[in-house]
């Protein structure tokens, strides 16, 4: 696959950013093309989920440019990013929990729709209209993820599983062209972890969407990723196709440390001779 | 009518079939019922606020010291519950700044007919006008501070607003000013109250539309969340001065009401007690909660009438005491016993009321 060669979707040129006087991410760079199934990895605290936010505005970068398909996003406010086709899930999952999960979805789509003050106020017209579309949106999307069962639940009151699910229906339901999952295997039961590494790849099959992941599942990421970018303290490690680049013993010290990071390399590289099985 | 008699049809027919069927249909009705419960409810709600003035005239007469007069005014209270409840329960925002609205409010309503000899009709317009002016005015730089800080420049702005038409009304020289040139027929207690609770009822219709459409969604997400409001393109600082505008709209609405009911403006409508009235309604009937607000506005309206029934100055021993100060005292106290032991509000019990019916109606349809 040679993804890097096309057109990036998502281009982050020199990416730096500072909390006080800590250096949290340190000129990166970073190309991803459309369609491409990408997954950022790194120890904690090396400014994985820091990235995300700067492409989400959640966090001003100090320096550095985002490039999303030919736009700047740094140019663009928060609430205008998400009209550009960017969708997100978060680690903390972040839902609107007092609301049904059918209305989580319509939110969501809260870009694409116009009804203002005036003609929220009729019980008739244009904003119902585009309402009961959004709906219908909003249950092919739970269809599509196998929670249409929930619809008129509130998004509070269900198990933490469900909720993930649910995070991940909310960053679909507008079809962006870029979905952000922060750690969608994080609380998934084991027996499950394959099951979502199909999930992933369907979406990518079925919408065409370009995933940027961050995930500390090594298993997922070598059976879904068509490339790894390792982060440390900030900066990029190691970026490649995920076999190469996770038995790349610089990538395992720095997630081990020097000593254990011998021992597991083997092991690591039985763990993805395994998965290049279980593919064929 | 159609609608009715093809029903009625379908219960005939079903009658002649046999037992078993009856009790379906009877379920079937049952269900049916459950179903229409919003709607028959709004009517059942609406027959009685159109008969209560009838009722009241039977049984107390116009001497009697129940005033329909005093159901006008919780009415009015209604309308600014509801206002405080969109920017407070919904849009998460702990603005005390309305009775700052209510007040100035019914002073240009008071000022426009009285001083200027404007009409009753141009004098509200203008007056609900203004205020959505100042709610954008103010708003937009409030917003930029949040939670407390937001509290306390809002409740600055509420006793500055008193203070100017306090000093207002000292320097005209008058002890109360009142309001002339209202329409013939808003003298009359039956009138008024047809027109406040036509007034209420078409408001809950339309900011129920709007709670549960885009912008509606949008308060209730950037309460939820800020954070996922924002990543999903909702623009915080734009909705938070809407609600606030729309908040401002629908308290100057309630203070230009107000004056009108009491026919005089006085400037502690814009005070921390009235303040304290606001947000007494919203938290005994229930954040973010249009049944809430109602419920709150009745319950908080009742107590001055109550109060009004005692003597004043009431004595407790060799105390005399001024019954109308013990309002506020009485609102903090709500306030105080609501959120320890009633945090979600009166609106709450009618939720758990609706569940225990459905657990009802469920058993009813497995027997």
């Amino acid at each position: 696959m040679n993804e890097s060669q096309k057109t990036p979707l998502l281009e982050i040129r020199g990416l730096t950013v500072r909390f006080g006087g800590l250096l949290a991410i340190n000129e990166l760079d970073l190309h991803i093309a459309e369609g491409e199934i990408f997954a950022l990895v790194g120890p904690n605290g090396a400014g994985k989920t820091t990235v995300l936010n700067c492409i989400n505005a959640l966090i001003k970068p100090a320096a550095g440019s985002i490039q999303f398909a030919g736009q700047e996003l740094l140019k663009q406010p928060a609430y205008k990013r998400a009209a550009l086709g960017i969708g997100r899930t978060f680690q903390q999952l972040q839902l609107f929990t007092s609301m049904s999960v059918l209305d989580n979805l319509l939110t969501a789509q809260h870009a694409h729709l116009r009804s203002g003050l005036l003609m929220g106020l009729l019980p008739f017209g244009p904003g119902k209209r585009e309402d009961a579309r959004a709906r219908e949106r909003a249950r092919e999307t739970l269809a599509l993820l196998g929670l249409a069962q929930y619809a008129d639940r509130p998004a509070g009151s269900l198990p933490f599983g469900a909720q993930k699910l649910i995070g991940v229906a909310r960053a679909l339901v507008l079809r962006p062209r870029l979905v952000l999952l922060d750690e969608p295997a994080a609380g998934v039961p084991p027996q499950e972890v394959d099951e979502l590494a199909a999930s992933l790849r369907n979406w990518r099959a079925e919408l065409g969407t370009t995933l940027l992941l961050i995930e500390h599942n090594m298993h997922i990421v070598q059976a879904v990723a068509d490339r790894v970018c390792v982060l440390d303290y900030g900066s990029k490690l190691a970026e490649g196709e995920p076999k190469a680049v996770l038995s790349n013993p610089a990538v395992l010290e720095a997630y081990l440390g020097r000593e254990a990071s011998k021992q597991v390399a083997q092991a690591a590289i039985e763990v993805s001779q395994g998965v290049s099985h279980a593919e064929s | 009518m159609a609608s009715e008699q093809t029903r009625e049809g379908e219960l005939a027919a079903l009658d002649s079939a046999g037992s078993e069927t009856q009790r379906k249909t009877h379920v079937n009705l049952g269900q049916r019922l459950y179903a229409w419960r919003a709607g028959l409810a709004m009517l059942a709600g609406l027959f009685i606020l159109g008969l209560i003035p009838t009722i009241y005239d039977q049984i107390f007469g116009f001497s009697s010291g129940f005033q329909l007069h005093n159901l006008s005014m919780i009415g009015i209270l209604i309308i600014a519950a509801l206002a405080q409840n969109i920017l407070t329960g919904y849009a998460a925002q702990p603005s005390l700044g309305n009775a700052a609205f209510f007040g100035v409010s019914a002073y240009l309503l008071t000022w426009l007919t009285t001083d200027l000899n404007q009409p009753y009709w141009v004098g509200i317009l203008l007056a609900v006008l203004a205020s959505a002016l100042l709610g954008v005015i103010v708003g937009g730089p409030a917003l930029r501070v949040s939670g407390t800080y937001l509290a306390i420049a809002t409740l600055g702005l509420v006793t500055i607003a008193g203070a100017l038409l306090n000093l207002w009304d000292t320097t005209a020289g008058r002890q109360d000013y009142q309001l002339n040139n209202l329409p013939a027929f808003l003298g009359d207690d039956h009138a008024l109250y047809y027109f406040v609770f036509i007034i209420v009822v078409i408001l809950i219709f339309l900011v129920y539309h709007l709670l549960h459409a885009r912008v509606g969604r949008a308060w209730i997400a950037i309460r939820d969340n800020e954070t996922a409001a924002e990543a999903f393109g909702i623009n915080l600082a734009s909705y938070k001065l809407q609600a606030f505008v729309v908040s401002a709209v629908l308290t100057g609405l309630a203070g230009a009401l107000y004056a009108t009911w009491a026919q005089t403006a006085s400037s502690s409508m814009s005070s921390l007690d009235q303040t304290i009235a606001f947000l007494a309604m919203i938290v005994v009937g229930g954040l973010g909660s249009i049944t809430g607000s109602v419920l709150g506005a009745i319950f908080v309206g009742f107590i001055p009438i109550l109060l009004g029934q005692l003597p004043s100055p009431l004595a407790v021993g060799s105390f005399q005491i001024q019954v109308s100060i013990l309002n506020t005292g009485i609102y903090g106290l709500l306030l105080l016993l609501a959120l320890i032991f009633f945090p979600t509000g009166l609106s709450s019990l009618i939720g758990r009321g609706g569940n225990l019916l459905r657990r009802v109606g469920k058993r009813g349809g497995t027997q």
